[in-house]
């Protein structure tokens, strides 16, 4: 068995789960560790799509004791029970068809599981995803927010070369309030870059399949098990690309939210499985409101700024809050 | 007229702000410290909008028709909105 840290807990596999660290641990898993079996039996999914787009590689059904994670990418199904601890991978048979054989490369769908399916377990446990970089920064957490490609992965990169920070995950973390207070947890994903961030950078690493835009591992190491710690959240910065701006020289446009618009940001970056839950809502809306009371940005960069322009906006920031 | 808080509705302080979100509508608001005090005022009672009224008019110095204007006006929008229900 391969064994990983996933956010706070183990997860354990027969087959490799390459974009998580691994982790040396010989112990059994307990109840809160989770089991990922594979199976040989094809099945037909059933229920009502509580989650999905096209865009995410994962569709996800409603069952009565859980639900069906689809992940039409690979032609795989993953079963996840209400406690989300015990995940079972099936082919799907909707998708047999359409393979010449059903032994597709396990590494895609291993890989497509840790993007698509994992980094919204936490959903199933009763925390929540985000889907979030986080660095640890001298006077704490700094998350960086938005959508795929936006740069996250990049930012994190040149904020780490430049100050030494700690990239503790490059695309998502789980948020929980214990005791009153929020805590945040990194998921345990290895480092990816798009192939052309990777050059900019001057970085390698081994070239991933199943995405479009070639992404690439940046690192392949043993590494122990990051425990949470009581660290504030400095800052919480969303990124998005100004795809209409025609000026040539025109820099960022950053705003601190108020609290109603930070509350309102932080829900949007909140990923789950079934996004009816009233547990997840309800989740989504406590943990929003305590981001709410932190330093929340939005930076609007022009596609025109270079990676490490938008850096310096971001070091501004954290300046401020910290 | 009576009102009580809506069960969908969710409600948390953020640095002196009062933000509300209904869980089956996902809209969310932010009240003023006259609606945070119609909310408080609600907590898990029944109240009518008159014993709305009379609590603010004894609270604030505000005239009592305009008063009663803006107590109907939140009461419309928080019905709209969901997060109170009629009684």
């Amino acid at each position: 068995m391969y064994c990983y840290r996933l956010f706070d807990r183990h997860i354990f596999s027969s087959l490799e789960l390459k974009l998580l660290y691994r982790v040396n641990h010989d112990k059994e898993p307990d109840q809160r560790d989770v089991l990922i079996e594979w199976s040989s039996i094809p099945v037909m999914p059933d229920g009502p799509l509580c989650a999905g787009h096209k865009m995410w590689g994962i569709f996800v059904l409603r069952a009565e004791e859980g639900v069906w994670a689809v992940l039409p990418r690979t032609g795989f199904v993953v079963w996840v029970p209400k406690s989300g601890t015990r995940l079972t991978v099936h082919p799907d048979l909707s998708q047999m068809s359409k393979h010449e054989q059903i032994t597709r490369p396990l590494r895609d769908v291993a890989n497509s599981l840790v993007t698509g399916l994992l980094s919204r377990l936490p959903a199933m446990w009763g925390e929540l995803p985000l889907h979030a970089a986080m660095l640890k920064a001298p006077e704490g957490y700094l998350l960086l927010a938005g959508v795929s490609g936006v740069g996250k992965s990049t930012l994190s990169q040149i904020l780490a070369r430049r100050h030494g920070w700690t990239i503790l995950d490059d695309d998502s973390c789980m948020a929980s309030i214990t005791d009153g207070e929020l805590k945040v947890t990194p998921m345990g994903g290895m480092a990816r870059l798009r192939a052309d961030a990777a050059d900019r950078l001057r970085l390698s690493g081994t070239i991933l399949t199943g995405y479009t835009d070639g992404k690439v591992m940046l690192q392949k190491e043993t590494t122990s098990i990051i425990l949470p710690e009581r660290t504030p959240v400095i800052a919480l910065i969303y990124l998005s690309r100004n795809k209409h701006s025609s000026k040539q020289t025109s820099n960022s446009y950053i705003t601190r939210l108020d609290a109603a618009n930070a509350v309102m940001q932080a829900s949007t970056i909140a990923i789950g499985l079934d996004r009816k839950s009233l547990q997840w809502l309800t989740n989504r809306f406590y943990v929003a409101t305590q981001f709410g009371k932190n330093a929340n940005y939005s930076i609007i960069y022009n596609q025109t700024q270079t990676p490490e322009e938008i850096t310096d906006d971001i070091e501004k920031l954290y300046t401020e809050c910290s | 007229m009576s009102y009580k808080r809506s069960p969908d509705a969710l409600h948390a302080e953020v640095n002196g702000s009062l933000i509300l979100m209904n869980v089956e509508s996902l809209a969310y608001f932010e009240f003023n410290d006259v609606a945070k005090r119609i909310w408080e005022f609600l907590s898990d009672e029944i109240r009518s909008q008159e014993q709305i009224i009379t609590v603010l008019i004894d609270e604030y110095d505000v005239k009592p028709e305009h008063c009663k204007s803006a107590v109907a006006t939140f009461l419309k929008q928080a019905l709209e909105k969901g997060f109170v229900v009629e009684a």
